[in-house]
């Protein structure tokens, strides 16, 4: 069980009696949830897809909603009863009503894979779905846990559904009901407030690496397109923000490797100087230290053609030695690694 | 108390014995979908203390045949993109890869995969930090960069892995405490023990960790009163967390356990008898 602290040793165990009153209750559930089971048993296999079975179906996951199975049982009940032969209106209702159970689902246990599944599959099911409406939800549940990869892959999901929909409805009639299609820019943005929160988020700097090479590609901007350096910059400026407000997070150091990328000799150096400059700041920040090595040596595979930068590769090489010998005594942890990091700098020879 | 420091192997081969007794409890109907998940991780984690004869194999061998399908074929699961789905509602990600891979590795069928299709959905995974998410767009998490790159290991595809810069991300899981989280800034969690171990041991990387403060975190985690681990010290104990607690360990060679294999989490010496071995 995730999370769940075990019991402290109460100083009283329970009398005989509370015991088994406890027990005696715990039966009763057990026995009505059996009871249940059994029944959705009985008509899945005697193709019973009428509301009684359909509404054992919301009982037991209302129960149990991690109950995987029962989920697709309840499809099933769905598509070959109400959904074979209601009209327009009930069928929408129907699945908003089962929108509303996965709802219920979901805020016992936000990671629920059955019920997002679930959730997934009544959209596209649905004769009228709401897609602004799910957009407000997958919002409101990246409110209470920005971390939430199943929400953020939903959100993703959505997105992609939405922009398959509004391209492709050709009638008024089944015109989705779309009033705010999310955007490539508008998705940056929302990643942008999320960091403003928590420099910590890091789904959304991630989320960030998929979404900036996606615009420049929609702009048709490559990367001497002055529009896209300046978009480039103002990643430097709030990933240093990032950085300087704490060092010790990793979300922000991680996502600069991703901006420096291969870089180039200008680009690095004047990254390594604004590194080196948060250093005397905080002389034992292992991601200081850490990312130097990586872009000092990055520097030195830049510099390698030219063979008038060896003695600059030297010292380079030099105080990556260094930086990694300092970094085995703050970060004993990882010390193998920076040994093996250490063992493919050659001084004096590369 | 202090927490336990010695791996308990009698209790924890007793709490597995008696995950099938808890009758009394409305816990063990509500996961009556997981029992084959509860074998498989229960004897897995008695085969790693040596003891897989602690349950009836007869029993077992039965109940597990009774829930075959003849029906249903892996390779039809596979979808357009690559991809795998986990059953005929189509629920798909990169953990139903890593299964659909094993299943036809441990069969002696994978010559019957489509090895560009498959190999091409698990790519689309692959992210900057040289992690993998749990499908294309997602954030890189340990448990799904296992799934990936133990495809790929199998599927003698591990070229395809930024193994530097992935290392370099899996390392970074351990925590002050010595336990492993699955992303950055989130809580340490056993399980990680596994997923993100083993990913750095198929990459010949397990020693860029504190193997003894890692082991230490996962003795800590387990329950000295009834066995089994739990996610972290003082919680719960379950299956899950113990299996992959113990597997764990014994990457980290630790005494009283049985080699495993890194990239099947069974016993290496199953994978070796199966010509799989790595």
């Amino acid at each position: 069980m995730h999370g769940v602290k075990r019991a402290r040793v109460p100083p009283v165990p329970d009398s005989v009696e509370v015991a088994r009153k406890k027990q005696e209750k715990e039966d009763k559930r057990i026995d009505e949830y059996k009871s249940l089971i059994d029944k959705l048993y009985l008509a899945r296999s005697s193709e019973d897809y009428s509301t009684d079975a359909l509404e054992l179906s919301t009982q037991v996951l209302s129960l149990n909603p991690e109950f995987q199975t029962g989920w697709g049982i309840r499809r099933t009940i769905l598509l070959h009863g109400i959904l074979k032969d209601a009209e327009r209106p009930a069928r929408q209702q129907q699945l908003e009503r089962d929108l509303h159970l996965t709802n219920q689902s979901l805020k016992q246990n936000p990671k629920n894979y059955s019920a997002w599944e679930h959730r997934k599959w009544v959209l596209v099911t649905m004769p009228d779905a709401d897609w602004d409406m799910e957009m407000s939800m997958v919002d409101l549940y990246l409110k209470r846990d920005a971390r939430n990869f199943h929400s953020w892959n939903y959100r993703r999901y959505l997105i992609s559904i939405m922009r398959f929909l509004n391209t492709s409805s050709s009638s008024p009639d089944s015109a989705p009901k779309i009033t705010k299609l999310p955007s490539t820019s508008s998705e940056i943005a929302f990643t942008r407030t999320k960091i403003s929160e928590s420099f910590s988020n890091f789904s959304a700097w991630h989320y960030r690496t998929k979404l900036l090479p996606t615009f420049w590609e929609e702009k048709g901007w490559d990367a001497t397109n002055d529009e896209r350096r300046a978009m480039v910059d103002e990643e430097f400026e709030l990933v240093k923000q990032a950085m300087w407000s704490d060092p010790n997070d990793q979300s922000a150091w991680i996502y600069h490797r991703w901006l420096v990328g291969k870089g180039s000799v200008p680009l690095v150096k004047r990254e390594i100087a604004g590194i080196e400059e948060l250093l005397e700041e905080e002389p034992d920040s292992r991601w200081c230290l850490d990312s130097l090595v990586h872009y000092k040596r990055l520097l030195v595979s830049l510099l390698e053609p030219d063979p008038e930068s060896l003695s600059e590769r030297e010292k380079l090489n030099l105080e990556c030695f260094e930086m990694l010998k300092k970094l085995q005594e703050v970060d004993p942890m990882r010390r193998m690694r920076y040994v093996d990091l250490g063992a493919q700098i050659v001084p004096y020879r590369r | 108390m202090a927490a336990p420091s010695e791996l308990l192997v009698d209790l924890h081969v007793k709490f597995v014995q008696s995950l099938d007794t808890k009758r009394n409890d409305l816990a063990y109907y509500f996961t009556e979908h997981l029992r084959m998940n509860g074998v498989y991780w229960g004897l897995t984690a008695l085969a790693l203390m040596g003891r897989e004869d602690a349950l009836p194999k007869a029993d077992l061998l039965a109940w597990v045949m009774s829930c075959w399908d003849d029906k249903v074929d892996v390779l039809s699961m596979q979808t357009p993109e690559g991809s795998f789905a986990g059953d005929q509602w189509g629920e798909r990600d990169s953990r139903f890869s890593y299964l659909a891979v094993s299943i036809l590795s441990l069969l002696g069928r994978l010559e019957e995969l489509d090895k560009e299709r498959t190999i091409g959905f698990i790519t689309r995974c692959r992210n900057f930090d040289g992690g993998f998410g749990m499908v294309e767009g997602a954030e890189s998490h340990a448990a799904y960069v296992w799934t990936c790159v133990g495809a790929l290991a199998m599927l003698d595809r591990l070229d395809l892995v930024d193994s530097d810069t992935l290392c370099w991300w899996l390392c970074e899981r351990q925590l002050p405490n010595g336990g492993l989280n699955g992303r950055p800034e989130k809580l340490e969690d056993v399980c990680y023990s596994w997923w993100a171990l083993a990913s750095l041991s198929i990459l010949g990387r397990a020693h860029w960790i504190d193997g003894a403060k890692l082991s230490k975190f996962i003795l800590s985690s387990q329950d000295p009163d009834k066995g089994g681990i739990a996610d972290r010290p003082e919680d719960v104990a379950d299956v899950w967390h113990t299996v992959f607690g113990l597997a764990g360990l014994a990457l980290l060679s630790h005494p009283g356990l049985e080699e495993v294999d890194p990239v099947y989490c069974m016993p290496a010496a199953v994978t070796k008898r199966l010509g799989l071995r790595k």
